[in-house]
């Protein structure tokens, strides 16, 4: 397993909506600066893939996944508060 | 947007529910459920839809937001309701949306089209018509954006609605009688609102189910009793909201006695319900006794409730009057139920004789005494049970016989004549006379509805072969209002009677 795949994130979105763009940009930025690299982000877009959606049993959008390491944790919202994204990153 | 023409009613498949409802709920509306914890709502909500589904051919969904996906399918699974099946029939669709066990944490702003997006799909590929959220105010626990949420559950209600799904929404209330839902905004979102208690009172726990409006549409209004047993889910029991349509049927039945068909003008009506009232020891039991023994008969089925005496003293009793229960009850035209009033709640008593008269299909009731169930409850909850059971047994028209034990010797009121006699068709009065330090019976009808009767008040006697009517009374007075007095004789019959010593 390679040092990137190790951490690997789903984020939910809806497509055609700014929270999703904000969320996307917050996360990256401020994995970058908790991890210094990219991570493995794989962005969902709620209306395009309702299995996947049910699986992880979503209710608020925009919502991080931590789907790696274990346990699966998240977050939900734009990320806007870096503190808090920072915390559950590190955490 | 499908139009909406008209306000048409879907039947919920509930017993008793189309009763108090008119007819079921508004199609495409979205009704409330409140109800403090452990008041049924979630039985209520997902008996709507098992019974839609089974029922009505009605898909379902299943949106839970409390409960886990697995404990909801175990735990009706003894009602019988094989959700499982119907899950993999594609007729029910759970959209899990139950806290997580981890802590969900928030950072900046958010809304629910996951949650929105999910319900919409499962409609989409079930191509449901109802939809229960189970309980919809506590997404308030999982999210603390109090005003997220709130608009979030417009949303989704509205969305709903738009998809014309009739949907049953679920709300904790904290009070009995308070603000109808803990968060004040799912009233707001429902045209319906229907409330369920379980309230504690005269160390009674009692059920009920209460209409509290539907928008563009009648209802019944008042709480109604429901009970929630294990096999059939809930039962409403309608009681006032049931019609007292008097088929008011002119066949005649015969008491057993041919002094009494003759008192009350040739019998009793087929459909009445009549009310034997007198002191304890006065006669009451033998004239049920009699009167099923008359309907045993003439082949006609009786079903006998005993709330006072044993089965093993009245088949005694009934036996040394020449009357053989024991056989009856093999050729299956008796059915004899002995029960302690205080084995259950009366909603409960009145379920089981509801199930009986419905299975055995009697043409005869007894109930012996009436009277023993005022202890169970209050006395509102007495009178709703009297006219609960007065009214079925009319709707099915089972000729009924209550006794009712007066609380002196002498007579007097009783809280069940209080209650039952303007319900019941006929009154017949059985009392003890004291004339001349000597203890005699005397027997009445004071009411016989659409029909002539004796006034008299007659004297009657109990032997080995049962009762015999005698004679009117002479010369006494308030024997029914429970002092008889000798009134004075003439002149004439003072002098004749001392001659005739």
């Amino acid at each position: 397993m390679t040092k990137e795949s190790f951490y690997r994130f789903r984020l939910y979105i809806v497509g055609s909506g700014s929270a999703g763009k904000r969320a996307v940009a917050n996360f990256q930025k401020v994995a970058e600066i908790v991890y210094g690299y990219h991570v493995d982000l794989e962005v969902v877009d709620v209306q395009e893939n309702p299995a996947l959606l049910e699986e992880d049993r979503i209710l608020a959008v925009p919502t991080l996944v931590r789907l790696s390491p274990a346990p699966v944790r998240r977050i939900v919202g734009d990320l806007t508060n870096e503190h808090t994204l920072q915390d559950f990153l590190g955490g | 947007m499908r139009p909406v023409l008209e306000v048409s009613k879907i039947p919920a498949g509930i017993e008793g529910f189309e009763h108090i409802t008119m007819g079921g709920l508004p199609r495409g509306r979205t009704c409330l459920v409140s109800g403090s914890s452990g008041s049924g709502k979630t039985i209520l909500a997902l008996e709507f839809l098992y019974r839609g589904i089974v029922k009505f051919g009605r898909n379902g969904i299943f949106v839970t937001m409390e409960e886990r996906v697995d404990d909801i399918v175990r735990n009706v699974k003894k009602m019988g309701w094989d959700l499982q099946q119907l899950i993999s029939e594609g007729k029910l669709r759970f959209v899990d949306a139950a806290p997580d066990p981890v802590p969900i944490e928030e950072s900046g702003i958010y809304d629910l089209s996951g949650l929105l997006t999910r319900i919409q799909h499962a409609v989409e590929i079930s191509g449901a018509e109802l939809l229960v959220m189970d309980s919809i105010g506590s997404l308030f626990d999982q999210f603390s954006s109090a005003s997220t949420v709130r608009r979030e559950i417009f949303r989704i209600t509205a969305s709903v609605k738009e998809m014309g799904i009739t949907a049953i929404l679920t709300a904790e209330r904290e009070s009995e009688y308070g603000p109808i839902s803990r968060h004040g905004v799912e009233e707001f979102v429902s045209d319906t609102v229907i409330i369920l208690r379980n309230v504690l009172k005269d160390e009674k726990c009692r059920r009920t189910i209460q209409v509290l409006k539907m928008r563009g549409d009648s209802h019944f209004k008042g709480e109604y009793p429901f009970t929630i047993t294990s096999h059939t889910g809930i039962s409403i029991l309608p009681l006032s909201a049931r019609e007292l349509k008097q088929s008011s049927s002119t066949n005649r039945v015969s008491f057993g006695n041919n002094a009494l068909d003759q008192m009350s003008g040739g019998g009793l009506f087929r459909d009445s319900i009549f009310l034997v009232s007198g002191p304890t020891g006065g006669g009451k039991t033998l004239l049920a006794t009699t009167f099923a023994a008359e309907g045993c008969r003439n082949n006609e089925k009786v079903l006998l409730l005993a709330y006072e005496e044993s089965r093993a003293q009245l088949l005694r009793n009934a036996q040394s009057w020449g009357m053989d229960f024991r056989k009856w009850e093999e050729d299956g035209l008796l059915k004899v139920i002995c029960q302690y009033p205080e084995s259950m709640g009366l909603e409960d008593h009145l379920l089981l004789i509801q199930r009986e008269i419905e299975q055995f299909r009697p043409r005869r009731l007894i109930m012996d005494s009436v009277s023993a169930m005022e202890r169970v409850g209050s006395v509102r909850f007495f009178r709703e049970f009297v006219i609960g059971l007065t009214s079925f047994a009319k709707q099915e028209e089972v000729c009924s016989l209550f006794t009712s034990t007066t609380p002196k010797l002498s007579g007097g009121d009783s809280i069940t004549e209080a209650h039952i006699s303007t319900i019941t068709d006929a009154i017949l009065l059985l009392r003890y006379v004291e004339i001349n330090g000597i203890l005699r019976r005397g027997i009445a009808i004071i009411k016989m509805r659409g029909s002539q009767h004796e006034k008299h008040i007659r004297e009657f006697t109990i032997d080995s072969n049962g009762l015999h009517v005698g004679v009117p009374f002479t010369n006494v007075q308030n024997i029914i209002l429970g002092i008889p007095s000798a009134t004075q004789p003439s002149e004439h019959e003072q002098l004749e009677s001392m001659f005739g010593e």
